[in-house]
């Protein structure tokens, strides 16, 4: 499933190139044949599944682990062997890994201390790197004495005030709570944009990754599903399994009855007449085997039920009132019902009552299935 | 039931239990203790009138203070030794993926389970290849042999609730391995070490069994005490054991005390 389409080519210098790395654990495939860059300044999240090899790539590119085969540059050219108090690259760990017999300002400075810079240029590194944090103040305190915002702040300048290559940083905010964890977000994103930081980020919360990126690449058993733009893999899911993991998807199977760039009509089971959608990622031909995406905001209810044109019909099922809009669940089949948000007035009554649901072509597309079960690799 | 109204419920025979297993446990050394202040030059019940004169006389006694000497550098120098051998067993114990490492540990506390005499023995017979070593570096090496378990043991614990990602972190940062150990691991680990250094101190200070076997015609304190209680029941023994046996009771409670308090820090950490 590696044959998502190459990613628009970074034309800003590259600092991280992952050139074909294979890590294997005894039968275990971590990560399988992956091949990406990230430009200077870029922040690029790895999101997947917790398994997914997103961590062990992290890990790769740090020199923790050495791939079983593949090669890793840094700015300076490959790194394979290179062990990693030699590698140009930075951590923020997932549990900060703050070091607790020193302050805030020492495990700032630690790197530095370990490069061999003088103590005056470490204090004044170190205070800008406060300032910058918010932390003004704080740099003589324990790090037990800080609160898990703070500290992960700290983790962060640690592994700034070093100017790496790259800052991994390996689901940073997964400690914090909720709230704390929006707000880190915005400041994460800040900071990384004002000292102009390249980022390989690593997390499984999808909302984390769409807000922060510049790009994302969605992960998935050791392959990268997709790397794009927020809004491409949202919106242009190459494959099922991008569609269904990122956020909520309705899947109709079908098979391709004609391609009519940027159209493809699509003949299923399920509808009438042949439905209309976009072609997103790899070509489709006639008679391939597809599922059309449509996202539950873009899927429109016609309560008369009498809609023909690029709907499906079936029985409202269950209508669920969330605040700004109200998930309305339309039983299509045994074995398909899809999901559309409407306004909380236009939805129809849970009552089973007969609707079609329809959407513009413009706003689903199609990826390829296998033929045999169109459910496969899905949750 | 026999707990007062209106307070928590605390039964008697709980308090009772637990002064009476102390008093098992402490009993004779608290004999010990009182014997050291009985006037008479033969120890003996009743103790009439008390004095310290026998602690004088024992501190001034050249054969006591030699072996006093004796037992505290070879104490000193053994337990260092196991301290230090046992950092590097215990970070690869509890760091590294060794296979068999469940027999490994099953086995690490073999020279402690078998029986001392069984161990003195087997040394006795070893050194037969090097009979130069029998002596003071032979109980040092007898000692270090037996602490080394304890104090793998009691660093292993520590490390083990060591988090991994502080080394990764420091070697992120650019500190070597060696460095990644001063700067990280030893100030982290330093109570458990200063642990296993007191326990191993007091371990070897008080051995005799082993020492006796290879101790040749070296006197560790309580090889001279033996000797000594095999001609006459001298007060000055007491006086002197007593001296230790504080001083002993003292170094282990901090020890624990200090193991305790890292082991909190740990489940907090």
């Amino acid at each position: 499933m590696a044959a998502a389409p190459p990613p628009p080519r970074p034309t800003r210098e590259i600092a991280v190139t992952v050139d074909r790395v294979t890590k294997r654990y005894g039968q275990t495939v971590a990560v399988d044949d992956v091949s990406f860059e990230v430009a200077q300044g870029e922040f690029v999240t790895l999101l997947g599944p917790s398994g997914c090899g997103k961590t062990t790539l992290l890990r790769l590119i740090s020199g923790f682990i050495e791939p079983t085969a593949g090669d890793i540059r840094l700015h300076e050219g490959s790194v394979l062997g290179v062990p990693p108090y030699r590698r140009n690259t930075s951590m923020v760990f997932q549990d900060y890994a703050l070091f607790p017999h020193r302050t805030v300002a020492q495990n700032i400075g630690f790197g530095l201390r370990m490069r061999g810079v003088p103590p005056a240029a470490i204090e004044r590194r170190v205070e800008t790197m406060l300032e910058l944090l918010n932390l003004s103040g704080l740099g003589g305190r324990r790090i037990g004495a800080i609160s898990g915002g703070q500290a992960q702040r700290v983790a962060l300048g640690r592994a700034l005030v070093v100017e790496p290559a790259v800052l991994l940083l390996d689901e940073p905010l997964g400690a914090l709570d909720l709230k704390l964890r929006k707000q880190m977000q915005t400041e994460l994103k800040g900071i990384q944009r004002r000292v102009g930081a390249t980022f390989l980020y690593v997390t499984h919360d999808q909302e984390e990754a769409l807000t922060m990126s510049d790009r994302v690449a969605v992960m998935s058993r050791g392959h990268i599903e997709q790397l794009d733009a927020p809004l491409d893999v949202y919106r242009r899911p190459a494959n099922p399994f991008v569609a269904d993991f990122i956020g909520e998807a309705n899947l109709i199977p079908g098979r391709v009855a004609a391609v009519a760039p940027p159209l493809v009509r699509v003949e299923s089971e399920h509808a009438p007449a042949p439905l209309t959608a976009s072609v997103a990622g790899p070509e489709v031909k006639p008679g391939d085997p597809v599922l059309i995406v449509v996202r539950p905001e873009d899927l429109h209810v016609d309560r008369t039920g009498t809609r023909t044109e690029n709907a499906v019909r079936g029985r409202v099922r269950d209508v669920v009132f969330s605040g700004p809009a109200t998930k309305v669940v339309v039983e299509v089949g045994p074995a398909l019902s899809l999901a559309a948000l409407v306004r909380p007035g236009e939805a129809p009554a849970a009552d089973g009552a007969a609707v079609a649901v329809w959407w513009a072509p413009e706003d689903a597309v199609v990826v390829a299935r296998a033929a045999e079960n169109p459910q496969q690799s899905l949750k | 039931m026999t707990g007062e109204p209106g307070t928590r419920r605390r039964p008697g025979w709980l308090l009772a239990h637990t002064v009476l297993i102390y008093l098992f446990f402490y009993l004779p050394i608290l004999t010990i203790f009182f014997f050291a202040f009985d006037t008479k030059p033969i120890p003996g019940w009743p103790i009439d009138t008390l004095t310290v004169r026998w602690f004088g006389e024992g501190l001034q006694d050249p054969q006591l203070l030699e072996a006093l000497w004796a037992s505290f550098w070879i104490a000193i120098v053994s337990a260092t030794l196991a301290t230090v051998m046992g950092i590097p067993a215990a970070m690869a114990l509890a760091w590294l993926p060794i296979p068999g490492k469940r027999l490994l540990m099953g086995v690490i506390l073999g020279p402690i389970i078998v029986p001392p005499m069984v161990l003195g023995l087997g040394l006795l017979l070893l050194f037969r290849l090097a009979p130069d070593l029998l002596g003071a570096i032979g109980v040092v090496i007898a000692h270090t042999t037996l602490n080394v378990c304890f104090s793998t043991l009691i660093l292993y614990s520590r490390l083990l609730g060591f988090r991994r990602s502080l080394l990764e972190a420091a070697m992120d940062l650019g500190a070597t391995e060696l460095r990644t150990f001063r700067e990280v691991v030893l100030p982290l680990a330093f109570p458990a070490i200063g642990a296993a250094f007191l326990l191993a101190f007091t371990g070897s200070f008080g051995e005799f069994i082993v020492a006796w076997f290879v101790a040749g015609f070296a006197r560790t304190l309580p090889i001279e005490i033996w000797t000594w209680l095999r001609y006459i029941l001298s007060p000055k023994v007491n006086a002197i054991a007593t001296l230790i046996m504080v001083v002993s009771i003292t170094l282990s409670t901090l020890a624990q005390l200090w193991i305790i308090r890292q082991a909190r820090a740990t489940a907090r950490g």
